[in-house]
């Protein structure tokens, strides 16, 4: 599958003459410093944590501490919490591999395959509640990283109403330097990935802060720290 | 709308501008608060003057070598599919996205905010296409700016800054029907509701993109709001329009790039959805099936090889306006740019020349904030004087009859000469004592104590305009004579 390609010679041509006809040999970009990589580099997984609960409550998040034996209650109760309803949850492994049971007798899974587009569409839409496992959990902006796949989509994310974020505490990492350098080695071909921090939320009223408008309106992570 | 906000000039701009006092209460509160929330931010990273060098050196190296970026960016768009369209101007742009429009005979459009889709003036084109058609600003500031007949912004990040929650309300409730009352969760549930339904049923989705990622050909988007992660969700045909400078190697970079932006622009650390994408993977049954990226000159190339190629380092913060006291009293729309505060006095002229923005450069005290603020080191108050001499002295421009070359000339002979400066020094207390005057004689000590001028003609009427000029004090009491009378052994 190829694209295509229109009028770049004609502008790169422009690009040319406006730097005197002089094309300078390609060097790739050397960092200056190591300071994105080691900033809080350094911190234990526990202090790690704090800063991951500090900014959770800045970003209007609630982050719940659990066990993976509790987990599935947690789970559980912050469905009921957000008014139960229809829950979407993803077709990946992820799920199976970390033992996570979503407990909903008005449960939907995001279909694999290009045919299910408007139903998968529709059916995040008309879920209350999403729950999904993310990549990583940056601790320092309180975000978590997801990356579109078959069973996983991108909307998956954005249409439901509240999100719970089930996250392995093993997956949690300094800052989002250390989830891009992963991404820049290890990327799927063609994924999406989003970092997302906190439900969605504007100012554009009068500077105030507003949580909720485009995405979920609440978004909950739920810490496992055994896993 | 495109570039230009207005067809008025510069003077009967700012007239409006100081009339406006909701507006202008609006920006000293926004500059506030966002100076607050931006230092914090910047003070919890430590070490900012490092990341700017960081930020810096990547924005460099890249329009450096843009060329090659460009076409590494553009091969991995069309390898994985997609279509890439280069626009040296908004008419080449327009046509592109009119042609893909055409062809899927789309008529239900969601845009997320983007200053590139407002400055190739892409919304009338798009309006004009059918009677039926469907178009929708989804960032919340550009929806009210749309609901209130195409209202134009006026700040990069807070376009509808000049709106209060009153206006909002009335301009819902009479566009849609909105009965509830001017709390803002309220307004913004109603936004919603209104956009989701939209969103569900559109066909093509139009974006900007903060960062293009080359060796991926991916595009990268912060919003807040979640519009743009819907965008590229929901609509089976995504269109980006992006500058050609909006560029960066790899991942890595952006990430920097995305907590600067996140830090200089709202405080945070990131922005509530970063986001990494292109054209439908594979064995993806949401995204793009169709994904066009347009990238777009339209004057930017104007500035390579010159002083203002830095102007395209900008990673369109903000900063710079949040910290500008020019912009402070005058607002955005006085600028009469879509890009407005320092950036936008230095960026406008290069993108449509000194004919129409030739009075931006001079809306500035030169102070330097900007240039300090600035997350990717441009040294915005320099590219303002140097607009200023290739104006003055590269184009010869007011070196004609105009008043202002009078006046500037008087001046220039004035302050060249001892004998004519120090006349001029000598009478300044009488002569501003004939005219209209705001306060007698105050605090002694003060500024004010001879006095202020409220109705100043010429060159000081601007200043007049909005404060009063203190009276020069007489000449026995000037600082020469004082110091002549109070030196040391006399």
């Amino acid at each position: 599958m190829t694209g295509t390609i229109e009028n770049r010679t004609k502008f790169l041509k422009t690009l040319f003459e406006k730097r005197g006809g002089v094309e300078l040999p390609f060097e790739p970009y050397v960092p200056i410093s190591d300071l994105p990589e080691t900033h809080l580099a350094d911190l234990t997984s526990d202090e790690l944590l704090e800063i991951a609960k500090v900014q959770s409550e800045r970003v209007s998040a609630t982050l719940v501490e659990t066990t993976s034996s509790e987990m599935n209650e947690v789970i559980r109760q912050l469905i009921e919490k957000s008014g139960g309803g229809q829950v979407m949850i993803p077709t990946t492994d992820e799920f199976k591999n970390l033992g996570v049971n979503v407990n909903s007798e008005n449960l939907v899974k995001w279909k694999i395959g290009k045919e299910f587009r408007d139903e998968n569409i529709t059916a995040a839409q008309n879920s209350n509640v999403v729950v999904a496992v993310p990549k990583f959990f940056l601790a320092e902006s309180a975000t978590i990283v997801v990356e579109s796949e078959a069973g996983q989509g991108r909307s998956l994310h954005f249409l439901p109403t509240h999100y719970i974020s089930v996250i392995p505490l093993s997956r949690m990492l300094p800052r989002s330097t250390q989830a891009a350098d992963w991404f820049d080695k290890n990327k799927k071909p063609g994924s999406t990935i989003h970092f997302i921090s906190g439900p969605s939320n504007s100012g554009d009223i009068e500077m105030q802060l507003v949580v909720g408008l485009h995405g979920p309106l609440e978004i909950n992570y739920v810490i496992v720290k055994d896993l | 709308m495109g570039l230009s906000t207005s067809t008025k000039t510069f003077a009967e701009r700012l007239e409006e501008s100081k009339k406006d006092q909701f507006a202008k209460a609006a920006v000293a509160k926004a500059q506030d608060a966002q100076w607050d929330k931006r230092e914090l931010a910047r003070d919890e990273l430590g070490n900012w003057q490092e990341w700017r060098n960081i930020a810096e050196s990547i924005r460099q190296h890249t329009l450096k070598y843009l060329p090659h970026y460009l076409t590494e960016f553009s091969d991995n768009v069309a390898a994985r599919g997609g279509h890439v369209f280069f626009a040296a101007d908004a008419k080449e742009a327009n046509d592109y996205v009119k042609r893909i429009v055409l062809e899927k005979n789309a008529k239900k459009i969601v845009k997320s905010k983007s200053m590139v889709t407002t400055e190739v003036d892409i919304d009338p084109m798009l309006v004009s296409l059918a009677d039926d058609m469907d178009i929708l600003e989804t960032d919340l500031a550009e929806f009210i700016l749309q609901v209130a007949d195409w209202d134009e912004p006026s700040h990069i990040v807070f376009p509808a800054l000049h709106k209060n929650r009153d206006q909002i309300r009335e301009i819902f409730a009479k566009k849609l029907g909105y009965e509830g009352d001017n709390n803002p969760v309220n307004l913004a549930r109603c936004a919603r509701d209104t956009m989701r339904k939209l969103f569900l049923k559109s066909e093509v989705g139009i974006t900007g993109c903060n960062f293009a990622i080359a060796n991926t050909g991916d595009i990268n988007l912060s919003t807040n709001e979640g519009n743009a992660d819907l965008t590229i969700s929901i609509p089976k045909t995504q269109i980006v329009l992006m500058g050609m400078e909006r560029i960066v190697p790899s991942i890595k970079e952006a990430e920097i790039l995305d907590n600067m932006l996140a830090r200089s622009a709202v405080g945070q650390k990131l922005t509530t959805y970063v986001t990494f994408a292109g054209q439908q993977a594979d064995d993806e049954s949401d995204g793009p099936e169709d994904f066009h990226v347009v990238i777009v000159d339209n004057g930017r190339s104007n500035a390579i090889g010159t002083a203002f190629e830095a102007v395209l380092q900008c990673i369109r913060c903000g900063a710079c306006l949040n910290v500008c006291p020019v912009y402070r009293q005058i607002g955005g729309h006085a600028y009469g740019s879509i890009y407005p505060g320092p950036i936008g006095s230095v960026l406008s002229p290069v993108l449509g020349g000194y004919e129409q923005y030739g009075d931006l450069p001079y809306a500035s005290t030169l102070c330097g904030a900007c240039t300090e603020t600035c997350p990717v080191k441009i040294s915005l108050h320099e590219l303002l004087i140097e607009h200023r001499k290739v104006m003055e002295d590269d184009l010869n421009m007011h070196h004609d009859g105009s008043f202002v070359n009078f006046e500037m000339n008087t001046i220039g002979r004035g302050t060249s000469s001892p004998a004519l400066f120090g006349m001029a020094i000598n009478m300044a207390h009488t002569g501003l004592n004939v005219l209209p005057k705001a306060k007698e004689v105050t605090v002694e000590g003060s500024i004010f104590e001879y006095g202020a001028v409220r109705k100043a003609p010429a060159l000081a009427k601007g200043w007049t305009d909005v404060r009063d000029l203190p009276i020069a004090p007489p000449h026995k009491e000037q600082f020469r004579q004082w110091y002549k009378k109070h030196k040391a052994g006399k």
